[in-house]
């Protein structure tokens, strides 16, 4: 079943200024775990506001849920259904203590205090955060803020978490630690789980990538099927993982190895396997 | 000169901010490295562990709580008042640097650093069309504002300002943070390019292990404020083990070597591009393709 769905979408700032989407036609399926690649300015991080209701198509339409996100009446239903993680983690935290940053959403939709503090500790557990929940919020580190900021968005109670590359200015532990969140969000709790990065290795982690160049959807597929196409995605200045363009680089050398390897572990099999044997 | 010149070296460094305060933190601890005159050093370490603090220390903006810093062998607070002239030979470019684009074209912007110094009027010309040759900024850039620029194009812009200022050391926080591919390759291509015909010394901070492996000779772990791994590629990202202790990592292409290795099918694990991958697997199936 499609939760997000973009028809004909169209999206430009102003009138005078160019076209940043330009007729998307896609499908978010729920429970679907998608990742979003593509250069700096296609059109990544306006497509995930207009997914959430952020921006509003100046053409085509996006539902949400079942919801036209251009129906002012609806807009806070489509908030709640659809929640964002932004990338700097030291602006997306109103308060200054962890749980109250977390309670800031529920308590602004007005819910019981009892149910508050169940929402609050529950996302605090999710993100495995519990034990920092009295700790002061700008004392954490980037990946841990992150943490927060994504316990903040899980306590609206919602069923899609779009990341605006959240990883982009956390260390590689910082990075682990939200990646393996997401995981859990989508393979665990069933959310919709969207994601915007540059890193290739986060993008091998999701079930669908979408490739995005001048606004349009260049490739959709999965991770293997993705980066198969070693040439295509050079073309449109995005890379591969390392062991990727390695197995890419022998093949052109005349050894036949398989496209689509993603992990260190598959690539070793593959050189294991044909060890000593030769050019075939 | 000879080779072992050291263009920038910290001796014995603590930094302590908001000492006699609640919030007393020490940033750096006893740290002594060096950095060799013409080599690009690349330094790692985990949020928080202290790499700007080191950054802010190479030009002066930072004073050591105790220790030293000594730039081509001497104490740049021997003379705090001559701290000008260290501030142009030692030119840093802080984390996101198009935030502080200010002036109304790209050429205004560029040529403010050299104005100040006091260049005369040609020279401030020479090395702003110098400079912005070697960024790829355009002429046509040269006279827009820099705030009708993409991403990529005004981290180049902020850049070229630095370079305009000829320094000796240039020292870099996550150049190309927030950057996709082509232009992280453009940045760090075309700095790696200008340290190349100029000899400028480089210090590079960044978070990806893919990028120190292609653009630095040297690295630098910095772990909970202390210098925890020093010396060439080689040495430190052939300690995995020890990297993955100071939560970092090795590039995938090193990950994929290590565990060859274990398997016996090769020594060496000494391997962080993949053009040097590639003959080291062939070499491992045989028959070289190009034979």
């Amino acid at each position: 079943m499609s939760f997000i769905t973009c028809r004909g979408l169209t999206f430009s700032y102003s009138p005078e200024s160019r076209v940043v989407i330009n007729g998307i036609d896609l499908e978010i399926e729920k429970g679907s775990y998608t990742a979003v690649l593509g250069h700096n300015g296609c059109g990544k991080s306006t497509l995930a506001k207009l997914m959430c209701g952020i921006l509003l198509p100046t053409g085509g339409s996006v539902c949400v849920g079942g919801i036209d996100t251009a129906d002012a009446e609806r807009a806070y239903e489509v908030r709640r259904k659809c929640g964002m993680v932004f990338q700097n983690p030291d602006n997306q935290l109103v308060a200054s203590i962890v749980e109250d940053d977390v309670a800031f959403a529920p308590e602004n939709l007005g819910l019981p205090r009892g149910e508050i503090r169940r929402r609050v500790d529950e996302a605090l557990a999710t993100v495995d955060m519990s034990g920092y929940a009295k700790h002061s919020a700008n004392k954490l580190s980037g990946g841990q803020k992150q943490r927060v900021a994504i316990a903040g968005v899980l306590a609206m109670g919602p069923e899609c978490i779009i990341f605006d590359e959240a990883t982009a200015m956390l260390d590689p532990t910082g990075r682990q630690e939200i990646n393996a969140a997401m995981k859990r969000l989508n393979r665990e709790m069933g959310l919709t789980v969207i994601t915007i990065t540059h890193y290739m290795s986060e993008a091998v982690e999701a079930d669908r990538i979408i490739v995005m160049d001048h606004g349009a959807v260049a490739a959709d597929g999965s991770p293997r099927e993705i980066f198969s196409q070693v040439e295509k995605l050079k073309a449109i200045s995005l890379s591969v993982p390392q062991v990727t363009e390695l197995m890419y680089e022998m093949e052109l050398d005349g050894f036949a190895m398989p496209r689509g390897i993603l992990h260190a572990m598959e690539a070793a099999d593959e050189i294991e396997k044909r060890a000593g044997g030769g050019k075939k | 000169m000879n080779a072992s010149v050291n263009a920038l070296e910290l001796k014995n460094v603590t930094v302590v901010y908001g000492e006699g305060t609640p919030f007393c933190k020490t940033a750096l601890r006893g740290v002594s490295v060096c950095f060799p005159e013409g080599s690009t050093t690349g330094i790692i370490g985990h949020t928080g562990s202290g790499k700007s603090t080191l950054a802010s220390l190479t030009n002066g903006l930072l004073k050591p709580t105790k220790g030293e810093v000594l730039l081509f062998g001497e104490d740049i607070w021997a003379k705090p008042k001559e701290m000008r002239t260290v501030r142009s030979k030692v030119g840093l470019v802080f984390q996101y640097p198009e935030y502080q684009l200010f002036a109304e074209t790209v050429w205004d912007d560029i040529a403010f650093g050299p104005k100040n110094i006091g260049l005369d009027e040609e020279e401030i010309k020479n090395r702003v069309r110098d400079a912005a040759e070697f960024c790829g900024i355009t002429r046509e850039e040269l006279e827009r504002s820099p705030f009708e620029l993409s991403g990529g194009q005004k981290r180049r812009a902020a850049i070229t300002g630095i370079i305009a200022m000829r320094p000796k050391v240039l020292v870099l926080d996550e150049p190309a943070a927030g950057l996709d591919p082509k232009g992280r390759e453009e940045i760090l291509g075309g700095l790696k390019e200008y340290r190349r015909q100029n000899g400028t010394t480089m210090l590079l901070i960044s978070h990806s292990m893919e990028d120190i492996a292609r653009y630095a000779d040297r690295i630098l772990v910095i772990k909970d404020g202390e210098a925890f791994m020093q010396g060439g590629l080689n040495e430190v990202f052939s300690n995995a083990e020890k990297l993955f202790d100071a939560a970092l990592d090795v590039p995938q292409i090193t990950k994929l070597f290590i565990e060859l290795k274990k398997r016996g099918l090769c020594g060496d694990t000494d391997v962080y591009t993949v053009g040097y991958a590639k003959k080291e697997a062939e070499r491992i199936i045989g028959g070289s393709g190009n034979a």
